[in-house]
C-alpha cells in the first residue's frame, strides 16, 4: 500500500518536473522576442560582409578565377574527391573562368552586403548575403580563417529572421509606404516586417547563443591538450609570433606571472564560457572578458576583424529590451527584465496582429493561474500562521502563570530542587526571569515569508 | 549516425572545428618565392630585391605587399595551407615495400597527399606566373621561430632576426620513417579517430625552445624586398626539415 502510494506520489511529482521542464523549453525557444539585437548584429555583420568582399575585390583574381593561387581546377579538387575524402563545400565559381563574369558576380555580392548591412529588401537580401558568402568561402579554400567562420554563421542565422525590422531601410519604407496602417497585406507584412517581437527571432538568438557556447567550449578543449596553456607560456608565444603581431607588446617576456594568469585565465573563460554566460550574474563578467580577450587579438595580433566580429556575436546575450529603452521605447518594467528571456517582458507589449494578441491571452491566463495559485499559497500559510500564534500565546501566558507561581514559592520559601513546577516551565532555577523567548523565535524561523515569491510559488529556478 | 547530416554541414560551413591558437601556438609558415628569368643582359631592369642575378625573392605574407591587413593574413593563409598540405616526396624504392611492410592504402594515402601538395604548389605558381609574367618559380616554406621568453627578456633580439627563419626544404620521405608513420594529412585507411580540424589561424606547435646555438644559420642578403628577411638556402638546412607534415589539411 505505502508502496503504491510512494510510486503515486513519485509519478506526480515526475509528471509535474516533466510538465515544468516543457514551459520552461517552450519558453526559450518560442517566447516572442523584439529583434533590436538582431538589427544590430545585422549592421555590423553586413558592414563586415561587405569590407570582407571589397578587400576581396582589390584582388579578385589573385583568390577567384583561372589564374588564383588555387586556380578553378585545384579548388574544385580539393573537394569533388580527386584529391581526398569528397566534400559537399560546393561553389558554383569554379566552374567560372571569365574574369568578368567573376567581376560581375562580385559585384552583385557587394551591393547584396550592402543592402543588407542598411537593411534593404532584408528579406531577400539576408539569404542572398548568406548564399553568397557560402559560395565565396567555398571558393576561397586556403585563404580562410576565423573571420569567415563567425561572418556565415552570424549571417546564415540573421538571414531568415525579421532583423530589417528596425534599424533599416526597410523601416523606413514602411512607415513612408503605410505609415501607422494597421491592414496591411500579408506579403508586405512579411517584406518590410514591422517592429513586434517574433519567434523566428528568439530562434535565431539561442541558436547563436548555443553555437558560441559549443565554439569556446571546443576551442578550450583543444586548447586544454596542448601544453602550453597549462603551463602559461601560451600567451607568450602568441604575442611573440611576429606574423600575427599588430602591436608589440614583447614587453611581457619580463613578466611572466602576468602573462602566466593571463594564459590561464583565458583557457578558464574559454572552457566554462558555456556555464558562466546564462546566469544573470555571471554574464556580465563572461561578457567583459570576451570583450577583453577578442580586443587584445583585434589589436595586438592582427585580427581586428575577427575580434570585432567575435565581440558583435558576443552581444547576442544583450536584451533587445535594453536597446528599446536606448531607442526611448517605454517598455513595461517587466518581472524578469534582465533574464535572458525576455518573453515575459516582451509579451506586455500589446502588438496589433492576431497572432499576437491570442500570445497576450494565453500568456495572461497563464500568468492569472500562477497569481492564484500564489494567493491560495499565502492564504495557507496565513491560516497556518494564524494557528501557530495562537499556540504561541497560550504557551506564554502558561508559562507566565507558572512563573508567578514560581515567584509566589520562592518568596515563601517553599521551592525546592526537583519541584513539579519547575519541570513544567521547562526551565532550570538558573534561567529563572531569564529571556523566555529564544526557543519561540527558532521555533518559528520557518515562518517567515521572507523569500516567498507571489509571483514564482513553484520556486522555479531561473533560466 | 550523424553521417546523413555530415553533406548538410560541408555545405552550410558547419563542420569546422574550433581550436584557435590550439592546441599551442606556434611558428608561423611563409612562402619564400624565388622568381628567376632568362638572362637577357639587361641588368637594369631587376628589382632592388634580387638575391643574385635575374633572380627575384619575395616572401608571402608581407605586410609591404599586401594591404590591408584582412588581404594580408588570407595571404598568411594562403602560406599556412601551404605547408599543412606538405607531404614528401616518395622514396623511389617505396613500392616495392607494399606487402607486409606497407600496406598499399598507406602507399596510396602517401601518394595521393604529395599529388595533392604537388597541386597546390603548381596552382600557386602558376598564379605568380600570370601576375609576374613568364618565370621560373620556386617556391620555398619557411618556418618562423618564437625565441623563448626567457632568453627573450634576457636578451631582447628582433622577432625578425634571421636565424630564426628555417628552410624547409622537400625532400624525399625516407624508408624508416615511411614504414614508422602514416600521412597525417589524409583520411587514413583503417578507421582511427578523428584529429581535431585545425582552423586557418592555428599554427603548429612550436618546438618552445630557443634557437640552439650550434645551428647552421643562413645569411640574408642586404636590400632583400621584404621587411623581415629573405633568407637564402643552404645545403645543409634538410637535417631540419620534418619529415612528415604536422598539419591537417582540412580546414
Amino acid at each position: 500500500m505505502i508502496a503504491m502510494l510512494s510510486t503515486a506520489v513519485l509519478g506526480g511529482r515526475l509528471k509535474k518536473s516533466a510538465g515544468e521542464f516543457l514551459d520552461a523549453w517552450d519558453d526559450f525557444w518560442f517566447a516572442a522576442r523584439h529583434i533590436e539585437t538582431l538589427a544590430v548584429l545585422r549592421i555590423i555583420t553586413g558592414a563586415m560582409l561587405l569590407y570582407s568582399h571589397v578587400v576581396l575585390a582589390t584582388d579578385l583574381d589573385s583568390f577567384i578565377g583561372v589564374d588564383a593561387w588555387i586556380n578553378n581546377d585545384t579548388s574544385r579538387a580539393l573537394h569533388d574527391g580527386t584529391l581526398g575524402e569528397p566534400t559537399a563545400a560546393w561553389s558554383y565559381l569554379w566552374d567560372i573562368n571569365s574574369p568578368a563574369l567573376i567581376g560581375v558576380h562580385h559585384f552583385i555580392t557587394i551591393l547584396v552586403a550592402a543592402a543588407f548591412m542598411v537593411g534593404f529588401l532584408t528579406r531577400i537580401t539576408g539569404p542572398l548575403a548568406w548564399w553568397f558568402q557560402l559560395m565565396v568561402i567555398h571558393r576561397l579554400l586556403g585563404s580562410l580563417f576565423g573571420l569567415d567562420q563567425i561572418l556565415t554563421y552570424c549571417v546564415m542565422y540573421l538571414a531568415f529572421t525579421p532583423c530589417g525590422a528596425v534599424f533599416s531601410v526597410d523601416a523606413w519604407l514602411r512607415r513612408r509606404l503605410f505609415g501607422n496602417a494597421e491592414s496591411i497585406s500579408q506579403k508586405w507584412n512579411w517584406l518590410l516586417p514591422d517592429d513586434l517581437p517574433s519567434v523566428s527571432a528568439n530562434v535565431a538568438t539561442r541558436l547563436l547563443q548555443l553555437h558560441l557556447c559549443v565554439i569556446y567550449l571546443f576551442g578550450g578543449l583543444a586548447k586544454a591538450r596542448g601544453q602550453l596553456w597549462w603551463d602559461g607560456t601560451a600567451m607568450w608565444f602568441a604575442v611573440g609570433n611576429y606574423e600575427y603581431q599588430s602591436l608589440d607588446v614583447t614587453f611581457l617576456a619580463a613578466y611572466p606571472r602576468f602573462f602566466t594568469a593571463l594564459t590561464h585565465l583565458t583557457l578558464f573563460w574559454e572552457v566554462f564560457y558555456c556555464a558562466l554566460i546564462w546566469p544573470r550574474w555571471t554574464r556580465p563578467l563572461t561578457l567583459a572578458t570576451a570583450v577583453a580577450v577578442h580586443g587584445g587579438i583585434a589589436l595586438g595580433l592582427g585580427m581586428a576583424t575577427f575580434g570585432l566580429m567575435m565581440i558583435a556575436a558576443n552581444g547576442i546575450f544583450i536584451s533587445p529590451l535594453m536597446i528599446r529603452r536606448w531607442r526611448g521605447i517605454e517598455v513595461p518594467e517587466p518581472v524578469d527584465a534582465a533574464r535572458l528571456e525576455p518573453a515575459a517582458a516582451t509579451s506586455k507589449t500589446i502588438p496589433s496582429t492576431k497572432a499576437g494578441t491570442a500570445a497576450i491571452d494565453a500568456d495572461l491566463a497563464k500568468r492569472i493561474a500562477e497569481l492564484e495559485k500564489g494567493e491560495e499559497a499565502f492564504r495557507k500559510r496565513y491560516v497556518k500562521l494564524k494557528r501557530r500564534e495562537a499556540k504561541v500565546e497560550e504557551r506564554n501566558e502558561r508559562i507566565k502563570a507558572t512563573k508567578a507561581k514560581i515567584r509566589a514559592k520562592l518568596e515563601d520559601g517553599t521551592l525546592v530542587r526537583g519541584d513539579k513546577l519547575l519541570d513544567q516551565s521547562g526551565i532550570g532555577l538558573s534561567g529563572i526571569g531569564l529571556d523566555d523567548g529564544q526557543e519561540e523565535s527558532s521555533d518559528h524561523a520557518d515562518d517567515s515569508l521572507s523569500g516567498y515569491d507571489l509571483l514564482n510559488p513553484n520556486g522555479d529556478e531561473d533560466s | 549516425m550523424l553521417s546523413p547530416l555530415a553533406a548538410y554541414g560541408q555545405f552550410l560551413y558547419l563542420d569546422r572545428g574550433y581550436a584557435f591558437f590550439a592546441p599551442d601556438p606556434g611558428p608561423s609558415h611563409l612562402m619564400r618565392v624565388e622568381m628567376s628569368r632568362p638572362a637577357t643582359g639587361d641588368e637594369g631592369e631587376q628589382s632592388p630585391g634580387l638575391a643574385e642575378p635575374n633572380t627575384e625573392t619575395r616572401l608571402y605574407p608581407d605586410l609591404n605587399d599586401q594591404w590591408p591587413r584582412l588581404r594580408y593574413h588570407r595571404h598568411f593563409m594562403l602560406a599556412e595551407f601551404l605547408h599543412d598540405s606538405y607531404q614528401p616526396k616518395l622514396p623511389a624504392e617505396a613500392a616495392s615495400l607494399v606487402g607486409s611492410d606497407l600496406a598499399i592504402e598507406e602507399l596510396q594515402a602517401w601518394r595521393l597527399g604529395r599529388k595533392r601538395y604537388e597541386m597546390i604548389r603548381d596552382s600557386m605558381s602558376n598564379h605568380l606566373q600570370s601576375k609576374f609574367g613568364d618565370r621560373e618559380i620556386k617556391i620555398d616554406r619557411l618556418e618562423h621561430l618564437i625565441p623563448d621568453f626567457v632568453a627573450y627578456a634576457q636578451s631582447p633580439t628582433p622577432l625578425n632576426d634571421p636565424p630564426t627563419y628555417i628552410l624547409l626544404e622537400d625532400i624525399p620521405i625516407s624508408l624508416d620513417t615511411l614504414l614508422g608513420a602514416l600521412p597525417q594529412s589524409l583520411p587514413e585507411p583503417e578507421p582511427n579517430p578523428e584529429p581535431v580540424p585545425k582552423p586557418r589561424e592555428t599554427v603548429p606547435a612550436p618546438s618552445g625552445i630557443p634557437i640552439p646555438e650550434d645551428r647552421p644559420r643562413r645569411t640574408v642578403p642586404d636590400g632583400a624586398n621584404s621587411p623581415t628577411t629573405n633568407p637564402t638556402r643552404e645545403p645543409d638546412v634538410s637535417a631540419f626539415d620534418r619529415p612528415v607534415s604536422a598539419g591537417d589539411v582540412s580546414q
